[in-house]
């Protein structure tokens, strides 16, 4: 079940969701102008189109599953030590959520 | 971009933008044709004026009907771009009245649907609308102006029209009798 879960979320680590960001732009913004330069040299919005939907399409399949690129700096946390440990003031905005697993 | 969710929303989201903005460069570019529309012939010199009974649920009173056969040569090939749709051509015929000044009738239209289809080439083309004036009568008017329009329906962007080719000087008839005498109108 929590496998199932996993492959649903498709979580990925923070460089991968840079990249994940950089790659939907270019490719996006890529087939774009190519789709309105062929379309325009061969005279026929067709072509435009077909490009257009084809690089969206790669957009999706590069994008969006958890591909094993996305996960290749995973943060490594300090083992749980037992202790109730008291959150620190400051640290609330990005971290909490990971400090919070953190603490049993 | 954490999770499966986010990333296919994201996506969705840029391809969006990335869209519109080339439509817009689509739209833009149909401004790199110029239109060079050339007519060659318009005119008519088969106009013959007959009086019948309207076809109308609204009216059923004898009107002058002009029944006209006109020349055309047009070349509407500029027209036909990567981002042209398709072009609607049409004839109308403009006239001068003492009630009502300003008469524009259309009189035969047509849609191009592609380049291989825009040379026009009509010889005594039958008008393919009925031909009637406001008042009922306009038998000897004089001044009547054939004229040819056109608009370019696009993929993307504004509609544009034109008109070119005007005829000037065109006179319709007096009516046709059954016997075959003309009388003018007053």
């Amino acid at each position: 079940m929590d496998q199932i879960q996993s492959i649903i979320d498709g979580f990925i680590d923070f460089e991968g969701q840079r990249l994940a960001e950089t790659l939907t732009t270019a490719i996006l913004v890529l087939a774009g102008v190519l789709a309105f330069i062929v379309g325009y040299v061969l005279s026929d919005l067709k072509y435009t189109v077909y490009i257009g939907l084809s690089g969206t399409v790669i957009a999706f399949l590069v994008v969006v599953p958890p591909w094993g690129i996305y996960k290749r700096n995973p943060l490594t946390y300090l083992p749980a030590s037992g202790v109730q440990v008291q959150m620190v003031d400051g640290d609330a905005d990005g971290g909490k959520e990971k400090e919070g697993k953190k603490v049993k | 971009m954490h999770s499966t969710l986010v990333r296919a929303q994201n996506v969705f989201g840029f391809l969006t933008t990335v869209a519109f903005f080339v439509a817009g460069l689509v739209a833009l570019s149909s401004l790199l044709y110029p239109a060079d529309v050339n007519v060659d012939v318009i005119g008519t010199n088969n106009v013959k004026i007959a009086k019948g009974r309207a076809h109308q649920y609204y009216t059923s009173k004898v009107q002058e009907y002009a029944v006209l056969y006109f020349d055309l040569e047009a070349d509407l090939s500029s027209l036909f771009n990567w981002n042209t749709k398709q072009v609607f051509a049409y004839v109308s015929a403009t006239y001068p009245g003492s009630k009502y000044t300003d008469n524009e009738i259309v009189i035969w239209d047509t849609i191009l649907p592609s380049r291989s289809a825009s040379k026009l080439i009509l010889k005594n083309e039958r008008a393919k609308y009925s031909i009637n004036d406001i008042t009922g009568k306009f038998a000897g008017r004089d001044n009547v102006t054939l004229s040819f329009h056109w608009n370019v329906q696009p993929h993307v962007g504004r509609l544009t029209w034109g008109a070119v080719g005007l005829t000037k000087g065109v006179k319709f008839p007096g009516v046709e009798r059954p016997g075959g005498k003309k009388e003018a109108a007053k």
